[in-house]
Parts: structure tokens; C-alpha cells; sequence
């Protein structure tokens, strides 16, 4: 299990988090030999993962969050009032 | 004085809440270079003091822990008052509601006299991983108290307080519990409700007493337990109190010492003191035997990846918008990055990563699947080894309190000091640490762990052991 620079950077994106770029050598180094350590639990069961269904997952990438679609493109019209979605069954 | 001796003062009229209060409130002020507490509430402590002191005088009867100081750990809820788990993150936060572990406790009449200081969100097995500073060891202040509840043990140990409570997730009441010389219990997963806890591991989280007599942990852990609509994972089933199961005949039990315990590297000291400590229960009767578990050295993994990846969960609600400290960013994802960066302590941007690993598909090798499927083979195993022994003894930790910043700069050596602690963890099995000697000055804990939903057996045989 080899943990380098690069898997740092993508597991701080997917963190939400900012690893400054000179910690990010001694990070890796660090958790590199802690999960080296923790792989160490194939030993317990059989070298197997548990035994399950097998679970379709999408690919582990971060996207950009988008609020497109969800929200009126412009919510405050050129008077500066605020638009107000409908209620629904409202007259 | 033990809280059960304060409360029968009080609820006599022999002595007042109000005194009760203001010695404690004066203790903390004289042992304030420990670091124990985040904040004092002495206004406020002093003023349920005196309703006590006047329910009493009316002839009513403020319930059984009536006049008693205690300290909460900063990451259960207290409405009103600062809740910020010790991290620059949750700065500013104030709780909207009280955790119903305890609002049953000050139902009984206990008085909160502030919040202690921790490990930020729990990580941590030293008190050294706080936004306000280390917590110091009251016996040895160049040591360390143990982690994450540091500042509730160091309070009890000092005589500040006689309850504290900490939340334990990997040991974390037991623990500094051993380290400062007090006694400590994990209950039962389930036995208390964890609504109001701020989660860090939540198959794991339990709130717990740390107490300097095992009769203190009892009651206030009956206090404390029961069915909470807040928290469906809670257990229905009432605790029982020791002495309605058990006395000091032990000639039926049998302890049972696992082999792997002895082999594990521990402090050869330790280990003399753990056994002398058992040979107590063996002059009472009680048949002392070895026992297999293998699985147990598996504990420190299956913890550490568990939690590590429960943690990068319940973390993710910390993001700047909903609590406490924000920073000033230029869009919205920058505002999360950016809060969190700043937010987070070293540790706990650590155990983020390493949880973000262990669930990231590609990367992870299915390690939280086999974690996963370790807990349960652990749990089987001390289950059926509980069906031949009435409880599990092994020291609390492997060495007595190590010195500040001994293992700050290695994780990996400090995440092994919580190996006896996390088997019980991970099983939900309850356990409880009692102070079984010392060690070139420095306490020792032994550590008892019983059958699920079992507080009572294994507190019963922590009376015996000390004696209180």
C-alpha cells in the first residue's frame, strides 16, 4: 500500500482540505507507514474481504459543486426585490 | 470525598451545596496550571447551589446526586454554555440543548462547574491535541494524563471534582482514567444515550464517569442510562446496581486473563501490577485463568481505520457555514477548504486523510470491508470467551503516563498505546478501568471487561479490587 505525494493532494481535495505543499512529502511518508500497519489486518480474516454483495460504486472523483438548476438564475430582479418560487396550490 | 458522601451531607442539611460548590470552584482556581477546564461557570454553579440549598431547607429532596460539583468534557452539550470539542473550529459555538445523559444528571441535582479540557473531537491518547493547550497529569506535571477525556480525569484526580464525565470511543475515559489514578467506565454500547455527544466514531462513542470510587461510577452511570427517543440505538433494559448481583464471595467466578495480553510488549512493571491486582480477587475465591484471544491483536487496526473513516464522515459537517469559526474566502468551496484548513488540528486533519483513504474506491484495498469484518470475528470471540469466564482482565494501557510531548512527533506509537483499551470498543462490551498500583510513583490501571450489557458484574469486582 503505497501512499505518495499525489495520493495526499487527492485525498486533501476530497477532504476538503488545504495540505501545505511542504508537509505534504513528510504527510505522505507518515501515512504510508500507518496504513502499512493497518493493512497488516488481512492477517486476522483470511486475506479476504468480508463477504458481501458485490455493490456498484461510481468513480471517486471530486466534482465541482454546482447550485445549477436547483436555484432561479437570477433571484433578485432589476428593481431589487427578491423572487419568491410559488406556493404550491396557491391562487 | 466521594459524591455519594457530599450528596447525603447535603440532602441531610449537614452541609450546604453552595459550600460544596465554592470549595470546588476555589480548587480549580488553585490547580488551574494543570489545564483541566476550558471555561469555569462559577455564577451559574453557585446559583443552582443555592435553589438546592433552598429546595432542602422547603423540606423537598433534590435527588441523589443533590449538591454534587461535577465537569463535563467540551464535547458534550450543556445549553447556553461554549461547546467546541477543544478545536479552533467549533470557536464561538455556543449549545442550543443539554445532552441527555446530563439533564438526567442535574435532574439528580448535580451541579456543572465547567467544561474540560480533551483531544480535540477525541483523537488523541495524551491530552496533548487541544486548541487551549495541553492538560498536565496531577500526580506528575511533566506527564501526561492520557487522552482524549485529560482535563475530566486530571479534575477527579486532583480532587476538584468527584465525577467528571468523559465520552470514550478507544479508551478514551478508561485511559487517562489508568494514567491519573481514578477509576473510569465504558458502558455497555447503548447503555447511554449519545444524543448531545458531538460524534467522532458514533458505532463506537459512549459517554462515561470517571470517578475516584467505583460506587460514584455506578450510580452515576444508573443515572445516566436508559431508553432516550433522541438516540434509537439506545438500550431499553434497566442497569442493574452491583450489589443487587453480587457480594464478596467470589468462589464461583472465574477471571480470565488473556495469553496475548502478556506477550504484547507491555511494560514487564505493568503487568506485575495488573496481576497483583487480580491475585486480590483470587484470595476471595475467584479461580484466575489464561485465556486465547487471538483476535486481539487486530484491535489497533480495525480501530483506527474504522474510526478514521467514521470520523472523515461526521467531520464533514464542520465546513464554516453551520458552526463556529469561519474563514474569509474568495467562493464557496475556498470558504470550506479554507475553515477547515485553519479549523483542524494536525491529528485530526491526519485521521481525515487517513479515513478519506480507507473509504476512497482505488486506494483502499477494501480496508474498511476487512475492518469491518474483523470487529465482528472479535466480537465472537470475546463473547464466547465470556460464556467460560465472568470477566476479562489485561492492564489499561501498556506503560503508566509517558512524559509531554514523548510521542507527539510518532502517531503510530502513540495510536499503540490504546491497545488494550479498543478491543471492548470495537465490541461494545462494557469495561472498566480501576487503579490496581502504581509504578515507579505513576498509577497503573487494570481493566475489567464484562459481558454485554454486564456494568454490574464487572463493577462489583472493581469494589472488591479497591475497596470502595
Amino acid at each position: 500500500m503505497a501512499v505518495n505525494p499525489a495520493t495526499v493532494r487527492e485525498m486533501a481535495t476530497l477532504a476538503r482540505l488545504a495540505v501545505p505543499e511542504d508537509q505534504i512529502e513528510a504527510l505522505a511518508g507518515e501515512m504510508d507507514r500507518i496504513l502499512n500497519f493497518m493493512g497488516d489486518i488481512a492477517r486476522f480474516e483470511g486475506g479476504k474481504p468480508e463477504d458481501g454483495p458485490p455493490t456498484a460504486r461510481r468513480p471517486d472523483q471530486p466534482t465541482p459543486t454546482s447550485c445549477e438548476g436547483l436555484m432561479p438564475t437570477k433571484y433578485v430582479d432589476d428593481a431589487g426585490a427578491m423572487t419568491v418560487p410559488p406556493i404550491k396550490g396557491a391562487s | 470525598m466521594d459524591a455519594l458522601v457530599i450528596a447525603g451531607a447535603v440532602r441531610m442539611g449537614n452541609r450546604s451545596a453552595v459550600d460544596v460548590v465554592r470549595g470546588a470552584l476555589d480548587r480549580a482556581e488553585l490547580n488551574k496550571h494543570l489545564g483541566a477546564f476550558t471555561i469555569l461557570h462559577p455564577e451559574q454553579a453557585l446559583k443552582r447551589a443555592a435553589a438546592i440549598d433552598a429546595a432542602i431547607k422547603a423540606g423537598a429532596d433534590p435527588g441523589r446526586l443533590a449538591g454534587v460539583p461535577i465537569a463535563v468534557k467540551d464535547n458534550i452539550a450543556h445549553a447556553g454554555h461554549p461547546l467546541t470539542a477543544a478545536s479552533r473550529l467549533l470557536q464561538g459555538h455556543t449549545a442550543h440543548t443539554t445532552a441527555t445523559a446530563l439533564s438526567r444528571l442535574e435532574d439528580q441535582g448535580a451541579i456543572v462547574i465547567g467544561r474540560t479540557n480533551m483531544d480535540e473531537f477525541g483523537m488523541g491518547s495524551s491530552g496533548e491535541n487541544s486548541a487551549y493547550g495541553p492538560t498536565r497529569n496531577p500526580i506528575h506535571n511533566d506527564h501526561v494524563p492520557g487522552g482524549s477525556s485529560s482535563g475530566s480525569a486530571a479534575a477527579v484526580a486532583a480532587g476538584i471534582v468527584p465525577i467528571a464525565l468523559g465520552s470514550d470511543t478507544g479508551g478514551s475515559v478508561r485511559q487517562p482514567a489508568s494514567f491519573c489514578g481514578v477509576v473510569g467506565l465504558k458502558p455497555s454500547y447503548g447503555r447511554i444515550s449519545r444524543s448531545g455527544l458531538v460524534a467522532f466514531g458514533s458505532s463506537l462513542d459512549q459517554i462515561g464517569p470517571i470517578t475516584r470510587s467505583v460506587r460514584d461510577a455506578a450510580v452515576v452511570t444508573q443515572i445516566m442510562s436508559g431508553h432516550d427517543p433522541l438516540d434509537s440505538s439506545t438500550l431499553t433494559e434497566p442497569m442493574s446496581m452491583p450489589e443487587e448481583t453480587r457480594g464478596p464471595d467470589l468462589s464461583t467466578i472465574r477471571i480470565g486473563l488473556p495469553t496475548q495480553c502478556w506477550a504484547s510488549g507491555a511494560d514487564p512493571g505493568v503487568l506485575d501490577v495488573v496481576r497483583a491486582a487480580v491475585e486480590r480477587l483470587a484470595s476471595l475465591g475467584a479461580d484466575i485463568v489464561e485465556v486465547d484471544m487471538p483476535t486481539l491483536e487486530a484491535a489497533i487496526p480495525a480501530y483506527y481505520l474504522l474510526t478514521a473513516a467514521e470520523a472523515a464522515s461526521n467531520l464533514s459537517r464542520f465546513d464554516g457555514i453551520r458552526f463556529g469559526h469561519r474563514a474569509e474566502a474568495s467562493d464557496l468551496l475556498q470558504t470550506y477548504v479554507q475553515t477547515r484548513s485553519e479549523g483542524f488540528g494536525p491529528e485530526v486533519q491526519r485521521r481525515i486523510l487517513l479515513g478519506t483513504f480507507a473509504l476512497a474506491e482505488g486506494y483502499s484495498e477494501d480496508l474498511y470491508k476487512r475492518a469491518n469484518a474483523v470487529r465482528v470475528r472479535m466480537r465472537a470471540e470475546i463473547d464466547t470467551t465470556l460464556t467460560g469466564v465472568d470477566a476479562i482482565a489485561m492492564p489499561t494501557a501498556p506503560t503508566p503516563a509517558f512524559k509531554l510531548g514523548e510521542k507527539s512527533s510518532d502517531p503510530l506509537s502513540m495510536y499503540l498505546s490504546d491497545i488494550y483499551t479498543t478491543p471492548p470498543s470495537l465490541t461494545g462490551h462494557p469495561a472498566l478501568s480501576v487503579p490496581a498500583g502504581d509504578l515507579n510513583g505513576l498509577p497503573v490501571g487494570l481493566q475489567l471487561v464484562g459481558r454485554s450489557q454486564d456494568e454490574a458484574g464487572i463493577l462489583a469486582f472493581g469494589m472488591v479490587i479497591t475497596g470502595r
